[in-house]
């Protein structure tokens, strides 16, 4: 009994407050990247990773990508999907954070506005923390999502 | 009911980012100071537009404040300076070439 | 012997005279009178009787001469003892000795007493098989003479018998006359019986030929209202076959049925005069049912009407009523028939009103037997709608049964799929990664393309033909010779790093800003040098062409940048 409550709390509950977390982050990083699109451009461009053609396009749809699964992630809609897709988000930008630390590129993160502190290891601990909170949502299924209410009616339907 | 929480969520976090406008007592003309530099006239709107005026040319900026006292203008290119207020008086900080105060000038 | 001849002429004359007497009479009573007044005075007897009778029958006739009366009528009250006492061989049947003739003595006699004394005759004769006869004379003049109880004389005795022979055959002509005017009048009375009794049998057989007419016409009838359905048909069938079966001009049935508020009419040679109508027709049963027996409208009722010329009139019947039936098929349908004079003007028998009676009593069966066809036939329709109304619910049933079949499986597929649904949210999908991505790509671009802060999609810098370039040696050559300046494009945060020494910083995000605070006074002649450009922005590029758009007349991008100004040494800060 209290192993279960313990792993409803580690698992279902746990899995929750990281929807809404990585949820909240998205959304509140993706806002002013789409009111401010050049200068996410230009901060896309101080990675110097993406090629010249494909970096304002980049800064168009990131964000909007960005908006839509972390709104989808707090509603609990298609969680799975979602998780998946803000992990391989973070997976990359991890990947380019290592590639920008390891050069020595003296550059903000510019993960949630254009004057950001310096990007450091910690930016590095920080995203990867946030990857691993993806991979719990991933694994765990959570209460208090929208589309379970379908699942719910469904079986106040049937019965 | 979750998608309504949601929505105000949003909506909040939307007028978070939009209430960090103008500040009344930040709105109107400000003088530079620095004599290696062109003679410029500095302009902050209350609709959060402004304008770098040299001369008989002028660059147009949106301006946001930002906690601590920071004051951010935006280029439509994509540029940002960072600027701290003071009392009656903007420190620009620009990029390479150090800071320039501006002061506000008389009505 | 003269005398004796004599004697004898005159038994001759006598038996003569007594045979031309007895010739011409036909009565035997006559013929006894005529005889004994004939043989009375031969044989010189005095007083005499002669009886006739029937010993059979104990009858006959006394007659007597020369008695007193009152003597001859005890003489003939006496009859039935003399027939007792003189002819005891009656009783042999038919056995009588034909003219026997006995001479009985008075002492021989048993009844004595029964006739007058002194009667010196006495003789018994047979005249035929039936009738027997006595004679006494006396008293004789000669016995007078000879003395009392002296024999007849022979010829005396010869003339008696031979008048009796005389008398028996005359007798036996009479009674033969007699017997046979007897037998002529017998049979002039069969004959007229008869005459009768074949004036009877000829009725009867009229009768009977009327009444064989009748059956079969009833049987025709039966036979074709069998076949018939309706009673409308069956009422003119009957009315038809009746009046031609009872020789009757005119006719009419009527039957009404107060349930259902109709009438039934059949007329027959005579217009209708409205009794097809209701009000008409329920008088006319009306009155017949008073005028009938009938005191109570029992099913199956026929009487007939009493008096119906009378009892009917004045009901509009089209003719005269000479018999009429009232009927009654149970408490609601109740009718009449009415026939009018026969053909031939002969009022109907009792035997044809009981005939007719029957017929109606069958017509009554047929019309029942209609009425229930027709109820059938309503109850059979009604069957057949209410089988098709059956019909109806149960398609209308077997669609709903499928529309439920098909909501259920429209319902299962709804389940299924919010099932999968459910599924799928748990699942990871390439699918909604494509939608998703997909879609915050088009809400990217759609918003850019709104926004007045908008990105061009493609960088301007390839848009336009690439600005003069200049080689690290000839730049550093350029800044030494000429004073040229060297712009650093590249952001704040790599400016800050590394440098070329004495660069300037001018990036094209704030180039309007910097540049007009920095570059204003710059002479337009100046070599400016640019630097700075990576795989994702040629900023050098942009800064380059912005320059030149305000007229720059020596704007150089130099090659590889920073890194080939490093690389030869030339000096950078910090």
């Amino acid at each position: 009994m209290r192993r279960n409550i313990w792993r409803d709390v580690l698992g279902r509950w746990l899995a929750l407050a990281f929807r809404f977390y990585l949820g909240g982050v998205f959304v509140y990083a993706s806002v002013y990247k789409i009111g401010y699109a050049a200068e996410f451009a230009e901060t896309i461009a101080s990675y110097q990773l993406v090629p010249a053609l494909a970096v304002n396009a980049f800064a168009l749809a990131l964000p909007w990508l960005e908006l839509i699964c972390g709104a989808m992630l707090v509603a609990g809609v298609r969680v799975r999907t979602v998780s998946a897709m803000l992990g391989a988000l973070l997976a990359v930008f991890s990947v380019a954070v290592v590639v920008n630390l390891l050069r020595d590129t003296p550059i903000d993160c510019g993960c949630f506005s254009t004057l950001d502190e310096r990007m450091t290891w910690l930016t590095l601990v920080r995203d990867l923390t946030w990857l691993a909170m993806t991979i719990h949502v991933f694994f765990f299924d959570s209460p208090l999502a929208l589309e379970r209410r379908y699942q719910s009616t469904l079986k106040e339907i049937e019965t | 009911m979750r998608r309504t929480l949601f929505c105000a969520l949003a909506l909040a976090l939307l007028l978070l980012a939009g209430c960090r406008g103008p500040v009344e007592d930040l709105v109107g003309d400000y003088e530079s100071e620095r004599l290696d530099l062109s003679p410029a006239r500095l302009t902050l709107r209350s609709d959060g537009g402004g304008s770098l005026t040299v001369g008989a040319e002028e660059a147009p900026f949106r301006w946001e404040v930002r906690d601590e006292g920071q004051v951010v203008l935006h280029t439509r290119q994509g540029g940002v300076i960072s600027a701290r207020r003071g009392r009656g008086m903007l420190e620009l900080e620009m990029p390479g070439a150090g800071k320039q105060v501006f002061r506000k000038a008389a009505k | 012997m003269r005398t004796e001849l004599e004697r004898k002429r005159l038994s001759l004359r006598v038996l003569l005279e007594t045979a031309q007497e007895l010739a011409g009479i036909l009565q035997p009573r006559k013929i006894m009178e005529t005889f004994l007044l004939t043989a009375m005075g031969p044989i010189g007897a005095m007083r005499g009787v002669a009886v006739l009778a029937r010993p059979a029958g104990c009858e006959g006739m006394v007659l007597s001469r020369g008695l007193p009366p009152a003597e001859a009528e005890a003489l003939e009250q006496r009859l039935p003892d003399i027939c007792d006492a003189y002819f005891p061989y009656r009783d042999l049947d038919g056995d009588f000795p034909s003219s026997k003739i006995r001479v009985i003595r008075r002492d021989q006699a048993g009844g004595d007493s029964l006739l007058p004394r002194d009667m010196d005759i006495l003789l018994c004769f047979n005249v035929d098989e039936s009738h027997c006869g006595l004679l006494a004379l006396g008293p004789l003049l000669s016995a007078d003479e000879a003395g009392a109880g002296a024999e007849l004389e022979s010829d005396a005795s010869t003339l008696l018998h031979s008048l009796l022979h005389l008398l028996i055959g005359a007798l036996r002509g009479a009674l033969a006359v007699s017997n046979i005017r007897q037998l002529s009048v017998d049979l002039g009375r069969k004959n007229d019986r008869l005459t009768e009794a074949l004036a009877s049998s000829h009725a009867v057989q009229r009768g009977l030929d009327r009444r064989v007419h009748q059956l079969a016409a009833v049987n025709e009838l039966a036979a074709e209202m069998a076949h018939l359905r309706e009673v409308q048909g069956i009422l003119d069938r009957f009315l038809l076959t009746m009046l031609g079966a009872f020789s009757v001009g005119s006719g009419l049935v009527l039957l009404l049925d107060r349930a259902a508020h109709g009438v039934d009419l059949a007329v027959r040679g005579a217009p209708d005069t409205g009794l097809s109508g209701y009000a008409a027709a329920d008088v006319l049963v009306y009155k017949s049912f008073t005028a009938s027996g009938g005191r109570s409208v029992a099913p199956l009722t026929v009487e007939p009407v009493g008096d119906p010329a009378a009892s009917l009139a004045g009901s509009g019947l089209p003719f005269e009523a000479a018999c009429a039936i009232y009927f009654a098929l149970d408490r609601d349908v109740q009718g009449v028939l009415v026939l009018g004079e026969t053909i031939s003007g002969e009022a109907l028998e009792d035997d044809d009103v009981q005939m007719l009676r029957a017929q109606v009593g069958t017509l009554l069966g047929y019309v029942q037997g209609a009425r229930h066809l027709a109820t059938i036939t309503a109850l059979n329709e009604n069957l057949t709608r209410q089988n098709e109304e059956l019909t109806r619910t149960v398609t209308a049933l077997t669609e709903a049964r499928q529309t439920i079949d098909l909501l259920e499986r429209a319902g299962e597929r709804v389940r299924s799929f919010l099932r999968t649904e459910g599924q799928r949210s748990r699942r990871f999908s390439w699918l909604d990664c494509g939608v998703i991505l997909v879609a915050a790509m088009l809400l990217g671009f759609l918003f850019n393309l709104a926004s007045p802060n908008g990105v061009p999609l493609v960088p301007e810098h390839l848009r336009r033909p690439p600005a003069q370039t200049i080689t690290a040696q000839k730049a550093r050559e350029l800044q030494q010779s000429e004073g040229a300046l060297l712009v650093d494009a590249r952001p704040q945060a790599f400016f800050d790093q590394q440098r070329v020494r004495g660069a300037t910083n001018l990036t094209p995000a704030l180039f309007d800003m910097m540049y007009l605070m920095r570059f204003a006074q710059v002479p337009l002649s100046t070599p400016l040098i640019i630097y700075g450009g990576n795989i994702s922005r040629r900023w050098d590029e942009d800064v380059a062409a912005k320059l030149m758009a305000r007229e720059h007349e020596r704007v150089l991008v130099l090659e590889e940048g920073l890194t080939a100004w490093a690389a030869r040494g030339y000096p950078v800060e910090p």
